[in-house]
């Protein structure tokens, strides 16, 4: 195993990179930890952006007959908060933990392509704001922007026809940048995985959390082109006038869904199996415990993106694809209950016969096996397509996957936010407000999200901007917006005391505060930039557990690491991922100076060729130069 | 010794299981599945195909709740008995056990396998194709009533083929012979939702998607049942303003109803229709809306307006005419249909967003240029009518009424 992590021939020494904290130093950062906290910080900011579309919805629909909001206004909200919270906030989330921990967990100095992985970071920083900027443009500028297609945009609505402007065409932009980011970090996280494990840490030794996200990059770089290729048809449709999504041509409404849908089902596991792998380092740590049946919880996450792929249709039963096809896509997704229902289980007997203590992380952690339980047994029901038939585009729905994504994933990662935040900045988030947030996370959620499925069996269907009087849905949409309001609380104290503690507020801690098994616990909190100063040999999957308590051989970094050599070679930090994100942003930005309203212009698509000739031409520079800059020692 | 308190915990923890169960039970049925409260109630169903699928939902709903209930009851012995004691010492280090996890390996499957069955079995049910008919009691064949179903920006264009009727937003159904849909779109995908009546089908432009169904409860004659549908695919700006209604009617009031529409609206006074008839012309509201019995009137792309006098709403189920209204922030004050239609008339789009965009207080629809906004010679906006021509026009409307007139007595 290569003692240097980095794609690079040559490497240079920053011994005082961990002390320069200017701007530039992070502009300019390779480092995945680094990398991590950026997307940390930025998933956040996000995740407060798209709470607040949140908030806006349900005062929308706090009353009947409501005017808070327009009609066109509150479609801008739902659409935004749904693109917000997936692709800009849980999936960045989620990464910022594959970039801080998976390097760390394996063993490794960083990941296989530094570099890359800071373009990475750019384009979903890039795609964020392509996304968003159009709340300037159409408030304050006065253009139609505003993306209002939904989260799933079906065509033919999305079309240029009924939906006119660049509304549209910002989301698709948005949404081209931030699946080349992911696709990009997932090509990386998987070469990292695969071939940067330190010394003896076979595969089956890899911790769970790093298990669960080699499954989801997989996910990621086989279910991203399908939306990619989905969008760019989209956008021919838009720009050129092609004919693929509208049927009084021949084209076909359905294939939309069948490409959206084939990236949006993995999609969903992209979402939680992140979290899941949090869970499973945090409940052992808690109990006192390895993980129960490990191998168990690594194959049914295995299993759970395999069948992740055949189930995509169960989002389709109300459009009439025939008994077949339904019988076929039912089944398979039923069968996702399998290995979900045998992580749950194995997750309560890691617990059962343990000694529970119940911090910060482990409180968010059980809300999560409990939340997540009840947003999976509801989708058991939606697996059956009759009972969909009254169930889908209902509020039963919405019930459903905000328990998995709100009190599912985001609960997970917040967990591993309290869990990871002391190796991170090596002082503990306050446990105080920490357990202050959970409550009013845990009663949050389930005052918003349990009404809903009560709403849903009331025929309250989703995307409603109003409803009736006299509709029997008074009460729980305010019982709802009460409960938006007490996640929001919750929120807002969590993220005030992460900004107090990236500030330097509370005690150092230690190297391993929570008395932990894996060997992101066997060094420095925060790490040194290169993380190992010698890299470990790891005999079992809880190389410092054993250390600890069972009298294993030696992983700490103080114990091994003491007469290690004083130079470490790491890749050195450049601006080039930056100047390349920029470019490529612009590139798929000018697609839309391309549009002819729904038919071909000349003249338009000689300026958008034009245009994007020139940043096509400026991202080859900008690789040169990244590549050029590597032969050069300095 | 042990023993004893384990199955003391047991007995414990299936008392609260068992509380819990009976209390979910009595949370899936009940509270939500009455229609005077609750009309768009989707536990209620008065179908075969709504039966179907409902009985599959208490089915699964129950296996899904004992389910539930069982894992917090797991979850919360296991919290509360193991939490730390603060004791010294690390617990029994256990990695697995590879029997209990296949036995709750094969549990699920066996589960999921025992969904399926009845699943698959109902699909496919469903899937069947509609029957042309049904032997009445007295032997007279009835049969099958085919309705075409079109999903608009944004309300609802239906048409009985076999009758030569079509309508708008509101359906008539009987009660004593299969009804079966046709649902289609002409521009983008909208979706048909009755929850009493049964699932949701959507509508997609370029394909038909059928639904048929028994009504299985009677009504009465004389006593229209009003059921409520809404539109469940989001469909853009005006989709949470995309509502209907379906009158469901005993098989002898059906064939009445049926009669009716044949013929069109009869007038007791002439001048009304005359007056009328003049005015709605002169808006060229003709040009989009149909009236059977009006010759003029033949436009396809509005509504049907015929029997107009029998609907109770405005704007596809938005606005009851009838009712309470809440539209005093649109400047429409006073009482009753007639004010509710004349502000509806002139000002649609603020009573509806995306409905009608009014170019100069002339409409325009899905940014098509309709004759009205052509200034063509003759041709009134609504802001050019007389008191009397709107007088004149919301009479001739409203006074259009057949047998079967849904109002909030009904």
């Amino acid at each position: 195993m290569s003692s240097v992590a980095t794609d690079v021939t040559v490497s240079t020494h920053h011994a005082h990179e961990d002390e320069d904290n200017s701007l530039w130093s992070w502009i300019t950062t390779v480092d995945h930890k680094r990398i991590g906290k950026l997307y940390l910080f930025t998933s956040l900011f996000f995740f407060g952006l798209g709470g607040l579309e949140a908030l806006v919805i349900r005062t929308q629909l706090a009353f009947p007959e409501s005017e808070f909001i327009s009609a066109q206004m509150y479609n801008e909200m739902f659409t935004m908060h749904a693109t917000t919270m997936i692709f800009l906030s849980i999936m960045p989330l989620s990464a910022a933990f594959f970039n801080f921990l998976i390097p760390l967990q394996i063993g490794a100095r960083d990941v296989a392509f530094p570099r890359m992985n800071a373009l990475s970071y750019w384009l979903y920083l890039f795609g964020g704001i392509i996304l968003n900027v159009p709340f300037l443009l159409q408030y304050l500028g006065g253009i139609y922007s505003v993306p209002d297609g939904g989260w799933f945009g079906y065509a033919n609505m999305t079309g240029a026809k009924y939906s006119p402007g660049l509304s549209i065409d910002f989301w698709i932009a948005g949404l081209l940048v931030l699946g080349n980011s992911s696709m990009m970090a997932g090509f990386n996280f998987i070469t990292t995985t695969l071939n940067l494990r330190a010394p003896g840490m076979s595969l089956f030794r890899m911790p769970i959390f790093t298990w669960m996200s080699l499954v989801v990059q997989f996910l990621v770089v086989m279910s991203f082109p399908m939306i990619t290729v989905g969008l760019i048809l989209l956008m021919f449709d838009r720009t050129y006038g092609t004919n693929f999504f509208f049927p009084e041509n021949g084209g076909d409404p359905l294939m939309w869904q069948h490409l959206f849908w084939l990236f949006g089902h993995p999609e969903v596991y992209i979402l939680i199996l992140p979290a899941m792998g949090l869970v499973s380092e945090v409940l052992p740590v808690f109990s006192r415990k390895p993980l129960f049946g490990a191998p168990f919880v690594i194959f049914s996450g295995i299993m759970i993106g395999f069948v992740g792929f055949g189930v995509w249709s169960h989002h389709m039963f109300t459009v009439g694809l025939g008994p077949v096809a339904d019988a076929a896509f039912s089944t398979t997704t039923m069968l996702i209950a399998v290995p979900t229902a045998v992580k749950i289980f194995n997750w309560i007997a890691t617990m059962w016969g343990g000694k529970i203590r119940f911090d910060t992380p482990a409180l968010f952690a059980i809300t999560f096996v409990f939340l997540f339980t009840i947003g999976g047994l509801s989708g058991v029901m939606h697996a059956s397509p009759p009972i969909d038939l009254q169930q889908q585009d209902s509020y039963f729905i919405v019930a459903h996957f905000h328990y998995v994504l709100v009190g599912g994933a985001f609960m997970g990662l917040l967990s591993g936010v309290y869990f990871y935040w002391p190796k991170m900045f090596g002082r503990k988030l306050n446990e105080t407000w920490g357990k202050i947030s959970w409550a009013l996370f845990f009663i949050g959620v389930n005052v918003t999200f349990f009404p809903m499925h009560f709403l849903g069996a009331m025929g309250m269907p989703r995307r409603t901007w109003q409803y009736g009087m006299g509709v029997g849905y008074d009460f729980w949409n305010i019982v709802a917006t009460v409960g938006a309001f007490t996640i929001a609380a919750g929120f807002l104290v969590t993220f005030v005391n992460c900004v107090r503690g990236a500030r330097g507020a509370g005690e150092p801690v230690g190297d391993d505060p929570w008395d932990a098994a894996t060997l992101e616990w066997s060094m420095a909190s925060p790490p040194p930039h290169y993380n190992f100063k010698r890299l470990p040999t790891v005999h079992s999957d809880r190389p410092l557990w054993d250390e600890k308590h069972e009298g294993g051989p030696a992983v700490r970094q103080d114990v091994i690491a003491v007469d290690a050599p004083d130079h470490v070679e790491m890749p050195p930090p450049s601006y080039w991922p930056l100047i390349v994100g920029v470019f490529q942003a612009l590139f798929f930005t000018g697609f839309m100076l391309g549009s002819g309203g729904g038919a071909f212009d000349l003249s338009a698509f000689t300026v958008q060729v034009g245009f994007q000739s020139f940043m096509a031409l400026g991202m080859l520079a900008g690789i040169l130069m990244w590549v050029r800059e590597d032969a050069t020692p300095r | 010794m042990l023993l004893r308190r384990l199955a003391a915990r047991l007995h414990r923890a299936s008392l609260v299981a068992a509380a819990g169960v009976v209390t979910a039970t009595s949370a899936v049925a009940a509270p939500w599945s009455d229609p005077e409260v609750y009309p768009y109630t989707t536990t209620a169903p008065l179908t075969d195909f709504g039966r179907w699928t409902h009985e599959l939902y208490a089915e699964i709903t129950y296996i899904v709740l004992l389910i539930f209930a069982l894992v917090t009851v797991l979850l919360a012995v296991t919290l509360f008995r193991f939490r730390d004691d603060g004791s010294e010492g690390n617990p029994e280090q256990v990695h697995g056990n590879i029997q209990m996890e296949l036995g709750w390996t094969i549990m699920p499957i066996i589960i999921v396998l025992y969904l399926i069955v009845p699943t698959v079995q109902t699909i496919f049910k469903i899937a069947d194709a509609a029957p042309d008919g049904v032997t009445a009691a007295d032997g007279t064949f009835k049969e099958t009533v085919e309705i075409k179903v079109t999903g608009k920006r944004w309300w609802w264009d239906f048409e009985y083929p076999a009758y030569g009727i079509r309508t708008g937003n509101q359906i008539a159904i009987p009660d004593d012979r299969p009804v079966s849909l046709r649902i289609t779109s002409d521009t983008i995908i909208h979706s048909f939702w009755v929850p009493r009546l049964g699932g949701k089908r959507d509508a997609v432009p370029g394909r038909i998607n059928r639904i048929w169904f028994n009504m299985e409860h009677d009504v009465p004659k004389g006593e229209p049942m009003h059921l409520r549908g809404e539109c469940a695919e989001y469909c853009g700006e005006a989709h949470a303003l995309m509502r209907f209604e379906v009158i469901a009617l005993d098989g002898a009031d059906f064939d009445k109803w049926v009669a009716e529409y044949q013929k069109g609206p009869a007038f007791a006074d002439e001048s009304v229709k005359t007056a009328g008839e003049a005015a709605f012309a002169a808006g060229g509201c003709v040009a989009c809306h149909m009236v059977t019995g009006n010759e003029g009137a033949v436009g396809k792309i509005g509504p049907d307006l015929t029997f107009f006098g029998d609907r109770r709403y405005i704007g596809a189920g938005v606005h009851d005419m009838f009712g309470p209204h809440s539209l005093a922030d649109n400047g429409v004050t006073g009482e009753g249909a007639a004010t509710v239609l004349e502000a509806w008339i002139r000002t649609p789009n603020a009573l509806k967003p995306g409905t009608a965009k009014l170019a100069n207080g002339k409409p325009r629809i899905d940014g098509m240029v309709i004759p009205a906004d052509t200034n063509q010679d003759g041709v009134l906006s609504t802001d050019e009518y007389s008191a009397e021509q709107m007088q004149a026009l919301v009479t001739y409307l409203l006074s259009q009424q057949s047998s079967f007139p849904l109002r909030p007595a009904n």
